[in-house]
């Protein structure tokens, strides 16, 4: 579970006078060029992002990393589709005070990481297979929960699904599902 | 407005709606039921109802959720559920769906809700209302497969009623009627098999009913069930009576369907299956003509099919192949027999033929192959049991 309430969050500038936020001290961008920090971070998976027009990343910060993610991939691909996984509120609202809004981007704040499998619409997002890409800094401060969400693994036995419902027609619908897949 | 929420995943619904005008089709299910049905079928429903009202399952999808190890099948389910959670929260008035294989039924069986079991009655009923009679077969099979509790209570005096309606509605095909399963059941030990039939047939020529009837054996072979069994060795002794009955061949398949499932619900998988096993039962010559009469131009076909015809491949054992002929062969035998059961036509269907021709061509099977193993052959004893 997060526990992201107590998070200080603080808004800093860079030398280049760029915001930054800074949570419990600890900068999430750089100081000194946060953009030209992005560019080089972005420009490690180039390769993926040619090739797939979808992004999921963890961590929003001010949402550079995210820019360069975005125009990388139009270099190659048509469209782009953006998602960002963020569990602080708070940072979610510093960004959207802050930063220069992504048309593509669509921001989630799940209150727990599973809650996203719970989701059809990201379920469809995660069969495409995007591109994952973790934001180190955002990571190292929300491990817990992006280490779950990572780390998240199907339960095998029907009768301990996390599905809701009454248990008959679950058993039911997942004898049908089971049936389908053969 | 009653609301309507059709599924259909195998298609047999829109190949029922494809024989009706769109007037005659909001004559009978209004101007805007819902559908539920998968990507292949959607379009099938454009033209009768509003695109918002068709709901896609997309089951491709579903099994790609199955393969990725985050979700699994227990993301797979969820995912379905929630898919249908929208129609699932609407109270329909009724639920069709006359899913042979059993996917769709299934499927409707989600939208019972736990309080009222009487969904199974309202997809016969309503389908016979509706004029689609013989589609009450596909949902005997449906009830078989999920309500075999119901059967006596619930389906049984259903059964009566369409079979009455059924029998009241079509006339010219059903004065033919030479056999009536009332006298099969003379011999039977079993009492509810004899209240079944006596229930559910009607004895239409009694007078044309060879004797040797009275002389055919129930059979009460299987050990683990009450179930009796007629044996058709019997039947196709007497040319007579096998012409009469091939006559009234798919007749006689509907009936003994619905004794099938009756039955033998649990083990009875498909339509197609029983069908098939009735037409390779009943064999001889009299099979023979009534289907060259029916399809008059099957031999054309057949030498159409000569031409390209090679011989097996000598690797493969006839048994494996011939398995996964029958397979096939399923397949299309469902559409032969489908097709002939829709009133609407007169004759079998050119494409269920194709479908036919290219399953034999698949296995280099040739169509005269095929007849002669069907009619020709000794009729295997243990096939004509398994009936």
């Amino acid at each position: 579970m997060r526990n992201c309430s107590k998070q200080k969050i603080t808004i800093k500038q860079a030398k280049n006078g760029e915001y930054v936020p800074s949570v419990d001290g600890i900068s999430l961008h750089s100081l000194n060029n946060p953009r030209k920090e992005a560019e080089a971070f972005a420009n490690n998976y180039l390769a993926q992002l040619y090739e797939n027009p979808n992004i999921l990343c963890l961590g929003l910060g001010m949402g550079y990393h995210l820019e360069e993610f975005r125009r990388n991939s139009l270099l190659k691909n048509k469209n782009v589709s953006l998602k960002v996984i963020e569990p602080n509120p708070q940072m979610v609202r510093l960004y959207r005070s802050y930063a220069s809004p992504i048309k593509e981007l669509e921001i989630l704040t799940p209150s727990t990481s599973i809650d996203l499998f719970f989701d059809n619409k990201f379920v469809d997002f995660i069969i495409t297979k995007p591109v994952t890409i973790i934001h180190p800094q955002s990571y190292k401060l929300n491990r817990d929960f992006f280490s779950q969400f990572l780390n998240y693994r199907p339960r095998k036995e029907i009768k301990d699904y996390r599905v809701e419902g009454n248990p008959v027609e679950i058993m039911r619908a997942a004898r049908l599902v089971e049936g389908l897949c053969l | 407005m009653n609301k309507i929420l059709m599924i259909d995943f195998a298609g047999d619904l829109a190949e029922l709606l494809k024989n009706l005008s769109e007037k005659e089709v909001h004559q009978r299910f209004g101007s805007a039921f819902h559908v539920l049905t998968s990507t292949k079928w959607q379009t099938s429903y454009t033209p009768f109802t509003p695109k918002q009202h068709i709901h896609i399952l997309d089951l491709e999808k579903i099994k790609k959720i199955k393969s990725l190890p985050l979700l699994g099948h227990e993301g797979a389910t969820r995912y379905f559920l929630n898919t249908i959670s929208d129609l699932r929260a609407i109270k329909w008035d009724e639920v069709v769906s006359i899913s042979q294989n059993g996917l769709g039924s299934n499927i409707a069986t989600l939208f019972e809700s736990s309080e009222d079991k009487s969904a199974s009655n309202h997809l016969i009923s309503r389908l016979a209302q509706l004029g689609f009679n013989d589609s009450f077969f596909f949902h005997c099979l449906w009830i078989s497969q999920n309500n075999p509790k119901d059967l006596e209570k619930k389906v049984k005096p259903r059964i009566e009623q369409i079979f009455q309606l059924k029998e009241k509605t079509i006339e010219g095909d059903f004065k033919k009627i030479i056999i009536s399963y009332d006298d099969l059941s003379l011999n039977s030990k079993n009492a509810s098999y004899q209240e079944f039939l006596s229930s559910v047939f009607t004895l239409t020529d009694k007078s044309q009913i060879n004797e040797s009837l009275a002389d055919l054996t129930i059979r009460d072979k299987v050990s683990n069930t009450s179930v009796p069994k007629i044996n058709l060795n019997k039947i196709i002794s007497n040319n007579d009576l096998l012409e009469k009955i091939a006559e009234n061949l798919f007749l006689s398949i509907q009936k003994w369907f619905v004794y099938q499932i009756y039955f033998e619900g649990k083990n009875c998988h498909s339509l197609a299956k029983v069908c098939e096993k009735i037409l390779l039962s009943y064999s001889k010559e009299a099979i023979k003509d009534f289907l060259y009469r029916e399809v008059n131009d099957l031999k054309t076909v057949s030498r159409v099919i000569l031409k390209g015809n090679k011989l097996l491949n000598k690797n493969q054992k006839f048994d494996e192949l011939n398995d996964e002929f029958m397979k096939r062969l399923s397949f299309s035998m469902r559409y032969l027999i489908c097709s002939h059961l829709n009133p609407a036509k007169t004759s079998w269907d050119v494409d269920s033929l194709k479908d036919l021709k290219s399953s034999l061509r698949y296995y280099n099977y040739s169509l005269e192959r095929l007849f002669k193993k069907i009619f020709l052959e000794p009729v295997k004893t243990d096939l004509a049991l398994t009936l």
